[in-house]
């Protein structure tokens, strides 16, 4: 059976060839933050290629878990990109209150330009409440946020 | 009457047809572009497409028949046996778009075909600009070493940042999981994997290339028009899940981008300028040398941030960062709490970071994320500051890949003219701008010497050489190496001999000074020898030298020897040193002495050369 060789280069995707369920319990959910690696040697043959291998994407279908079938997943009713792949960039993005996982993450909740620089102190203020501990998963830690928003005046409305 | 008309032909197709045969339109460039044409002495007609795929002609013949392939296309167009997505206007939309428009088809006479699929990906990937993206070469990963390009696609309202959800657009091969990578190599270049597009979101090439795989990325905005942009997705989405030929050297990943820029451009001209081997860094040279690039971005690896975070702190908070790393409660000593808040962020941000690299490459394990974490909720209550790389220069301003030299030597008082034919592509004394300091990889360099008492003489052909010289220093610690596959003119005491050869060696390199480093590597090598007495000796030795990157150009000491297990060795003391005229100008001085088991030598060599 083939896998997605380049998803052994994705930290928070738990791909595996077995068919998911949109919204399932294999949809990449419910993996550790902090994630490491496996399946090097299977890296290497990928970065030898610049290759894929059977299932390729083509922006239709996420690349790195088989959650949905285009790539984005529902926060409280709104779709979204699945953060899932970058949890852990963001993570580290929220505890310094800069870098490109938080302004990434800002686009993709539709946060106006205005806006940004409170997005930015208010997660950077609530790393503790975002990330309590090392066992959070994808989505409480994407919970939270939200939940942290709603609680803020002027970043209520994206969290609505 | 055409012979290609056919009873169920409606009226209005029959006119269109003959038409189009009478415009020859099947010989239009960009017709034949966007079946992905190329001469082939090999078929009937002439020309066969790279396509290797029955799924993307209409007509039997279609892939060596342009004009049957164009009429094919035009029937599908106008039936209504498919529907939908499936239907030739939906799948092929340039193809539809650019026959409409060449023979002014009046659309109220075509079947209604709605492309939910297409236009539902083209809001997804929502294109107003494009980047061509090139992930250079690493030291430690040989077959980076020639870098990948791909597109990325960018929404009009791109900002800082948030380029992580745009499109890549990637050419690769379909490789089959259970292949490793010398099989891949084998195949690669032998052709046996299809290629295929595939695109998704930015980020994830991000972190196959800056994180996975240690390679900085270069990102050279293209200067197409929204209309060329639409175009190249177009032909993009007639590409989709279409296999190609694919092959490492001339058919790759890089080519295929240029075919599309092509395409949608047709004055440039980019394919063309490549006979045998597309190399990804010349893409990106060509591109530019067409004006097709507005600005240049770099995005440094995490390698790349490692080394400036290390090199940003004094030695002692370098110690605390690596110790912290290991054991969370070096944040109690007094040593640590005597700095200032921004000191001890640096050194939390140095731990944490190196626990990061270290975390690529082993299974997540309990201790490290507890402790990854307990060092992100430490610096979350320390000011932080944006880390800025150095940039160096970026790939395409280094000097061309192939290189020809002309020297004078003299070899224990015999005078020799030596040219000297490099098929790509850097050593380690060649100017290093815009490469990768410490890493040498030579495909096919071939010596040939004339020598006044003995005449012309083939004095070596290295198949390939590569040699890795990465520092090490108290985070990171990798592995330098060395490989050559060749032959070469071995002298004796009466003689030369020429002999093939492979050799490795394995050891470290250390920092000395940002520019000096010094590198032990122990070595083997087998020889295939006609003076000994069995087909292939093996022979085993060590290599020490110091390599020393100065302004004007690189010098380099190198003591090396190995011993036969028949009891036959050589040493070689050499001294090179390179001076760097401009990028692709350059002369190189050398001294060597050699101790052999029965006599020893001595030469010297200045050469001129020249890279094309």
């Amino acid at each position: 059976m083939k896998r997605s060789l380049l998803a052994a280069g994705f930290l928070a995707a738990s791909f595996s060839a077995s068919a998911v369920v949109p919204g399932g319990d294999s949809c990449g959910w419910g993996n550790m933050l902090f994630e490491g690696q496996s399946g090097l040697p299977m890296h290497v043959v990928a970065s030898t290629t610049n290759g894929t291998s059977g299932n390729a994407s083509f922006g239709m279908t996420s690349g790195t878990n088989g959650c949905s079938a285009d790539g984005t997943l529902t926060y409280g009713g709104k779709p979204m990109i699945d953060l899932g792949a970058i949890m852990d960039e963001f993570s580290e993005d929220v505890a310094r209150g800069h870098g490109d996982a938080l302004r990434t993450v800002a686009v993709a909740l539709n946060i106006e330009a205005q806006d940004r620089a409170t997005f930015d102190e208010v997660m950077h203020e609530n790393f503790a409440v975002i990330f309590p501990s090392e066992n959070v998963t994808a989505e409480e830690a994407m919970t939270a946020v939200l939940d942290v928003m709603k609680a803020d005046a002027r970043l209520s409305k994206y969290a609505a | 009457m055409s012979s290609y008309a056919r009873a169920n032909d409606n009226q209005y197709l029959v006119q269109l047809k003959e038409q189009a045969i009478k415009a020859k339109l099947s010989e239009d460039s960009t017709w034949r572009a966007l079946l992905h044409y190329h001469e082939d002495s090999f078929s009937s007609s002439g020309y066969s497409s790279y396509v290797d795929d029955a799924d993307f002609f209409y007509a039997e013949d279609g892939d060596t028949n342009s004009e049957a392939e164009l009429l094919s296309t035009l029937e599908q167009v106008f039936s209504t046996q498919t529907q939908g997505n499936d239907q030739a206007q939906c799948r092929f939309v340039y193809r539809f778009n650019w026959l409409s428009e060449k023979l002014s088809i009046d659309s109220d006479k075509l079947p209604k075909a709605t492309c939910s699929d297409y236009q539902m990906w083209r809001k997804e990937v929502n294109a107003y600009s494009a980047s061509l993206v090139f992930p250079a070469s690493t030291l430690n990963s040989p077959s980076s070493m020639f870098g990948h390009t791909l597109l990325r696609f960018d929404p009009k309202d791109i900002e800082e940042g948030s380029d992580w959800l745009s499109y890549a657009l990637n050419f690769g091969a379909n490789v089959d999981s259970g292949d490793n990578s010398i099989f891949f190599a084998y195949r690669g270049l032998a052709g046996g994997y299809p290629g295929v597009y595939n695109m998704m979101r930015y980020f994830e090439k991000i972190k196959e290339y800056n994180r996975m795989e240690n390679r900085d990325m270069w990102e050279y905005k293209l200067n197409l028009t929204q209309k060329e942009v639409d175009l190249v997705l177009q032909h993009v989405w007639e590409l989709k899940d279409i296999n190609f030929d694919y092959f490492f050297l001339d058919e790759n990943c890089s080519f295929r981008l240029l075919e599309l820029l092509e395409l949608v451009r047709p004055e440039v001209n980019l394919t063309d300028q490549f006979n045998y081997a597309v190399i990804p860094t010349n893409t990106v040279r060509v591109v530019i040398d067409q004006g097709m690039v507005d600005e240049i971005r770099f995005r440094p690896s995490e390698v790349s941030v490692l080394r400036t975070r290390i090199k940003s702190l004094s030695s002692e908070s370098q110690i605390l960062a690596r110790e912290l790393a290991d054991d969370i409660d070096v944040m109690e000593r007094p040593e640590f709490q005597a700095l200032e808040d921004k000191e001890k962020a640096d050194v939390i941000q140095l731990a944490y970071s190196f626990l990061r690299y270290q975390q690529r490459k082993v299974q997540r394990s309990k201790e490290m994320a507890k402790r990854s974490h307990r060092l992100l909720l430490a610096l979350n209550k320390l000011p932080s500051e944006e880390l800025v790389v150095k940039e160096p220069a970026s790939p395409e301003t280094g000097h061309e890949t192939s290189m020809l030299s002309f020297g004078l030597g003299e070899r224990n008082d015999d005078f020799y003219q030596q040219i000297n034919f490099r098929v790509n592509y850097h050593d380690l004394l060649d100017n290093e701008q815009g490469y990768l300091r410490g890493a040498q990889i030579m495909f096919a360099n071939t010596e040939l010497r004339y020598y006044e008492d003995a005449g012309l003489k083939f004095n070596r052909f290295d198949l390939l050489d590569i040699n890795s010289i990465s520092k090490r220093n108290r985070f990171l610690t990798p592995l330098s190496w060395r490989v050559n596959v060749g032959y070469e003119r071995v002298f004796s005491e009466y003689d030369d001999t020429g002999v093939l050869q492979v050799n490795a060696g394995a050891g470290h390199t250390y920092e000395v000074t940002d520019d000096i480093a010094a590198y032990g590597l122990l070595t083997a090598r087998l020889e295939h020898n006609k003076d000994f007495e069995y087909f292939a000796e093996p022979a085993f030795g060590a290599a020490f030298g110091v390599l020393n990157n100065t302004t004007f150009g690189a010098q380099k000491w190198d003591i090396n020897g190995y011993k036969f297990l028949n009891g036959e060795y050589r040493i070689k003391g050499s001294f090179d040193q390179n001076i760097n005229l401009s990028v692709n100008h350059a002369l190189r001085f050398s001294l060597g002495y050699e101790w052999h088991k029965q006599d020893t030598f001595m030469e010297a060599f200045a050469s001129y050369r020249f890279y094309f």
